[in-house]
Parts: structure tokens; sequence; C-alpha cells
């Protein structure tokens, strides 16, 4: 007998799926949106080598970006539509949290793929440990979805949303990003590998601690009235 | 008191030129701005905890006083932010040579500044102010995490520390007096002072604004002249015809 | 059982209500009268659950996703679920049984099942939304101007509705229509 929490989670997940698979929309947008992102900042070293110490950067950089210009649509969408009321009447805050912040993990880590493989396609530059830079890029899409969702529930009903998003959001993913920073500059030169290991810990721990706190959050900012 | 203190904060500004200039620094009688410096940004993190906990009081009890609290604190810690950025400003342009050097406590600092700022980004998008109180309330809460690893943890770590030009060592090696130390203290303690002055009249201004909102349209009539809005609007219950 | 105690709401400095104190049991029917503007659907919205109230508390039931249905006018739907998905993720969000062919017999949508949301009419989406107030068959419907919009056929699945159940359910309408004001055990009138 499945939980009453695996059943409303499921069925925020699938629902989103549904939503995306149909409208097709959303989806092309973050495609386009991450790739022109990459295209952007590799851009920037046009006709000269990109450092490897500067490599780690500019990719957190275009995840940063991808992740908070395609994941706050999450709650956005829902209130700019007036669907919102809808899941409020019908569902507890912390599976619609999990639902969405699970369903955005999905479309972050294929975001980050995407970015990973076009930026050092782009960037022209070697990767020495390949294990570290994967677990940090999953901890860091988790991390991302789980703020980000987060982030889009508490603006969905202010006004100026779309920039309101980026305004919250980016302050707060701050530490993610030098953690993951640090973990992938280790990992492309190979240099500094314990301190890689320590800040790609780092990065889990900060994925952690956002998941923990975030369906209390959203409970309080969005769920009650 | 209110002469009181300005005659101990006189006392601390004479005695900031008086007392002999800490060792370390390429100019000596120039990092006497440490005196404002340090006590802004002790006042800061102060209060930057302060609303956090506020915040999270908010959010359990739903009373306003933590509300109104939360915002008073986040306005004086923004203001005592802003307030060491541009005398951390200053004597890095003197001490360093260049007004920004990207030093690790400078910029984790101007992160926690943005960090503030964008919580009244989040305030002014919200007309209505239940939802406006919440959504503040959640983001201040958020922050603390970010705040505590920006002020305790990223300025410390080894591989950060090594680039910073921050003068923690002067610090620790006992480059400060005690008479150097006394003074930055007693400057600390002025400050919080006054900003725990302006905190309460903050607080009940809020107050009483609140009871201005309750009390409607009454208070809006001036002779027999009509108030702006109905207060209590007629709710009668009858049985059906 | 719905209802609420000290409820009070304000927008800016205007307060829309006040000190409102209400208790609708299972068997009765309250009424909310009011002009346009007097805040008939901020207070079901609040009854609801979907709107922050400014001051004072209300009684949902132990778990308002089961003791409470609602059904707004200006509610949306979601424009790429079909009707019956709604009513199927409803019910794997409440934890209720979906029901989706009899709750689609009883406002007579069955031959809408597949149909999207943004290919439904204004009165075929005002049905759907009664199916989804009712899936639950909770203690307490709040309606806000069930009636609007809809045909001669669409207004005889809203008596219907409230008829078969107002022995075991509280109700709460708001409107302005008199057919609708039929149905009041009770009302209040605001503004």
């Amino acid at each position: 007998m499945k939980s009453p929490w695996a059943r409303e989670i499921g069925a925020m997940v699938r629902k989103e799926f549904r939503t995306e698979l149909r409208s097709k929309s959303a989806s092309y947008t973050a495609f386009m949106l991450s790739a022109i992102t990459v295209f952007t900042l590799a851009f920037a070293f046009y006709g000269r080598e990109l450092p490897p110490d500067a490599a780690s950067g500019m990719l957190w950089a275009a995840l940063l970006f991808a992740g908070v210009g395609t994941l706050t649509r999450a709650f956005v969408a829902e209130e700019e539509q007036g669907t919102g009321d809808l899941l409020r009447m019908w569902a507890h805050p912390h599976a619609v949290y999990w639902g969405k912040a699970l369903f955005a993990f999905l479309q972050m880590s294929a975001t980050a793929g995407l970015v990973t493989l076009l930026f050092f396609m782009l960037a022209g530059v070697g990767v020495s440990n390949y294990a570290m830079l994967g677990l940090a890029l999953l901890g860091g899409s988790a991390a991302l979805a789980g703020m980000v969702t987060l982030v889009s529930a508490l603006v969905s009903r202010g006004s100026n949303r779309g920039t309101l998003a980026g305004v919250v959001a980016l302050p707060l993913l701050v530490p993610l990003v030098a953690l993951g920073v640090t973990a992938g500059r280790s990992a492309i030169t190979g240099l500094a590998q314990p301190a890689g290991w320590a800040s790609c810990g780092g990065v889990w721990c900060y994925t952690l601690l956002v998941l923990a706190m975030a369906p209390y959050q959203l409970a309080a900012v969005w769920g009650e009235p | 008191m209110k002469w009181l203190a300005l005659l101990g904060m006189s006392a601390l500004i004479i005695a900031s030129f008086q007392v002999p200039p800490a060792l370390g620094f390429p100019e000596p009688e120039l990092a006497r701005i440490i005196f404002f410096h340090l006590p802004c940004a002790f006042s800061t993190v102060v209060f930057v905890l302060f609303a956090a906990y506020s915040s999270y009081r908010y959010l359990a009890t739903r009373e306003w006083i933590w509300e109104f609290r939360a915002l008073a604190a986040t306005e004086i810690s923004l203001g005592t932010a802003v307030a060491t950025m541009l005398s951390g400003i200053l004597f890095s342009k003197v001490q360093w040579g260049a007004w920004w050097h990207w030093d690790p406590r400078q910029t984790s600092f101007l992160i926690v500044l943005i960090l503030l700022g964008a919580y009244f980004a989040v305030r002014m998008s919200f007309e209505e102010e239940v939802s406006r109180a919440r959504a503040a309330a959640v983001y201040s809460s958020l922050t603390l995490v970010p705040v505590l690893f920006l002020f305790f943890v990223f300025p410390r770590l080894p591989q950060v520390l090594k680039n910073s030009l921050h003068p923690s060592t002067t610090v620790q090696s006992g480059g400060f007096s005690q008479d150097y130390w006394t003074v930055v203290l007693g400057v600390f303690i002025m400050l919080l002072g006054t900003c725990i002055w302006i905190y309460k009249l903050h607080v009940r201004t809020s107050l009483l604004e609140q009871v201005l909102k309750d009390q409607d349209g009454q208070l809006e009539t001036s002779g027999n002249r009509p108030t702006a809005y109905r207060v209590d609007r007629g709710v009668s219950l009858r049985e059906p015809d | 059982m719905v209802g609420c105690e000290g409820l009070g709401k304000r927008y800016g400095r205007r307060w829309l209500f006040r000190h409102l104190d209400l208790a609708v049991a299972p068997g009765e029917c309250l009424v909310v009268l009011g002009i346009n503007g007097s805040g008939k659907s901020t207070l079901l919205k609040i009854l609801a659950g979907v709107v922050p109230a400014t001051e004072g508390r209300c009684d949902r039931g132990s778990d308002p996703r089961l003791t409470l249905g609602y059904a707004a006018l200006d509610q949306p739907v979601y424009p790429v679920l079909t009707v019956a998905e709604h009513l199927e993720l409803a019910a794997e969000l409440r934890g209720c049984s979906p029901r989706v062919e009899e709750l689609l017999a009883e406002v007579d949508l069955a031959y809408a099942a597949g149909v999207a949301g943004r290919h439904l009419s204004t009165g075929m989406r005002a049905r759907l939304k009664f199916a989804l107030a009712v899936q639950a068959e909770p203690p307490a419907i709040l309606l806000d101007e069930p009636s609007a919009g809809l045909d001669e056929k669409g207004r005889h699945i809203v008596g219907r509705i409230i008829e078969s159940r107002r022995a075991r359910t509280a109700f709460v309408l708001a409107t302005n229509d008199p057919e609708e004001r039929r149905f009041a055990t009770h009302e209040i009138a605001l503004g």
C-alpha cells in the first residue's frame, strides 16, 4: 500500500511531467536559455584560451543563470495561470514542495548535463577528476532545484516576479557557487584535491540544509492561509 | 540619558585621536577609521542575527510585533552595513592602494549587503500586508545560513585566508593595544546603544501605524466632515423571507 | 461545519469587513449578499483558505482538503490537463476516491472527460469546478456565484447538487442571484 506522502508527491511529479510534455514551450525555452548563457559566457574568451582556473567559475555562473532562469517557473506559472489556489486547497504544502523540487531536480540535472557538455566543448578545457566534478554538479543541481523552487514560491504572489526571483535567489546561492567553484577548479586542474573534496562535501551539506528547511518555509509563505 | 551618551561619544572621539596608533599598518595614523569600521561591522552582525530571530518568531506566532521588530532590525543592519562597507572602502584605498581589492572579507560583506538589500525588494513586491510580512520573514530566516557562512566561515577558510589583506593577523598578534581596544569597544557600546534607541523608536512607530489602521476612518473626521472610509461594515443576520 | 471568529479583512487602510462571527452547520445554507466589491468573494476565499485574513480565525475542520469544497466563478483550471485528469489529480492529492465517471455524470460532463482545460467553455469549467468541490463529499461546501455564466441546464445542475446534499452539508453561497437565495436558511449582507 502506497504511503500518503509517496502518493501525493508522485501525483505532483506526474502533473509536472504532463504539463511540461504537453506545453513543451517551457522545456524548449529552458534549453535555449541554457545554451545562450553558455555561449555568452564562453564568448567572453573569444579568440583566447580559457585558463583552466577560470573555467570552473564560468561553468558555475552558467549553471546559476540557467537554473534561476528556468526553475522559477515552478510556482510563478501556477500563480500566473491562477491554479495556485487549487493546489492550496487540495495538497499539503510539503507534498507540493517535494513534488515540484523533485521535478526541478530532474530538469536541472538535464540542464546541468547540457550546459557542462556545451561549456567544455566551447571552452576546450579538459577535466582531471570526473568523479569530483560529477558529484559537485549533482549536489549543485539538487541545491539549485531545492532553493530556486522555494524562491519561486516566495515571489510567486508578488509583483515583478521574474526580476524579484533573480534578486532573491542569486545572493542566497553564493555559498553554493563558492563551494562549487572550488570543487570544480580542483576537478579541472587536478590540484588541491583535498580542498576540492572538502568543497564537494560542502556542496552536499548546503543541499541537505536547503532541503531540510525549505518545505517548512514554503508552508509558511505559500501554503498556509 | 541622551546628554550622557553625547558626552560619552565626544570623549571617545577625542580618545580615538589620542591613543597611540596600531602597529602593522602601512599608514598607522590613518588606520584610526577602524574605531568606526569595526563597531559598525559588529553592530551589523548583532542586528542581522536579531532580525532573523524576529522573523522566525513572527512565523511561529504570527504576532505583528515580531514583524515590526524584524523590519526595524533589518533597516538598522542595512544602515550599519553600508557604513561598514564605505569605511572599509576608504581603509582599503588608504592602506592597500585601491578602493576594492576583492579581499575575502570585503567580498563576503558585500554579499551580505546584497542579501539585506534583497529583503527590501521582497517587501516592496507585496501590496497585501500579511503576504508581505510572511514573504519577508521567510526570506530573512532563509538568509541566516548564508549570512553565518559569509560572516564566520568563508573568510576563515584556509584557501581564502591566505589571500586576505584584512588585518586579522595584526589583531591576533596583539597589534592593537589595550587602549585601542578600549576605544573600539567603547564606540561599539555607544553605537549599539544608539542603534537600539532608533530600533525602539522604529518599532513604536510601526505599532502606532498599526493602531491607526485598526482605527480606520474614525480618526480622519474633523468637525462634521464624513470619514473617508467606513469602519465596521454592517453585518446583519436575518431569517429569509 | 465551517465558520469564523472575529474575522476581518483589510486592504491598505480600507476594511472590507470586520468582527465577523459565523458558524454554519450541516443542514444550513448561509447566503452572503452584497453589492459588487463588498467582500463576498473575499470572505469565501478566506474561509476556503486561499487568502489570508487580516485578523480572526477560521474553522475549516480537521483536514480542509477533505472537509471543505470550494468553487468560484473566477477560479481557473489547468489549461493542459483534461477534465478527467483534474479529478484524478485532486483525488490523489486529497487521498479520496476519484469517482470520475460518477461525478462527470452528475455534472453532465461525461462527454468532455478528455477535453483539456483551455478548451472548456465557461459553463463547462464551472461544472468541472462543482465536481471538484463535491468529490470528497465534504461536510462544508463554499460556492461563489455558482450560477453565474450558466445556462438553464447548468443552473439546474447547481440546484441538484445543493438539494441532494443539503441535509448533510453546510453550504455557504455568495450570490446576487434571487434564484439562489431560495436555498438560504440564513443570510448575511456585507456592505
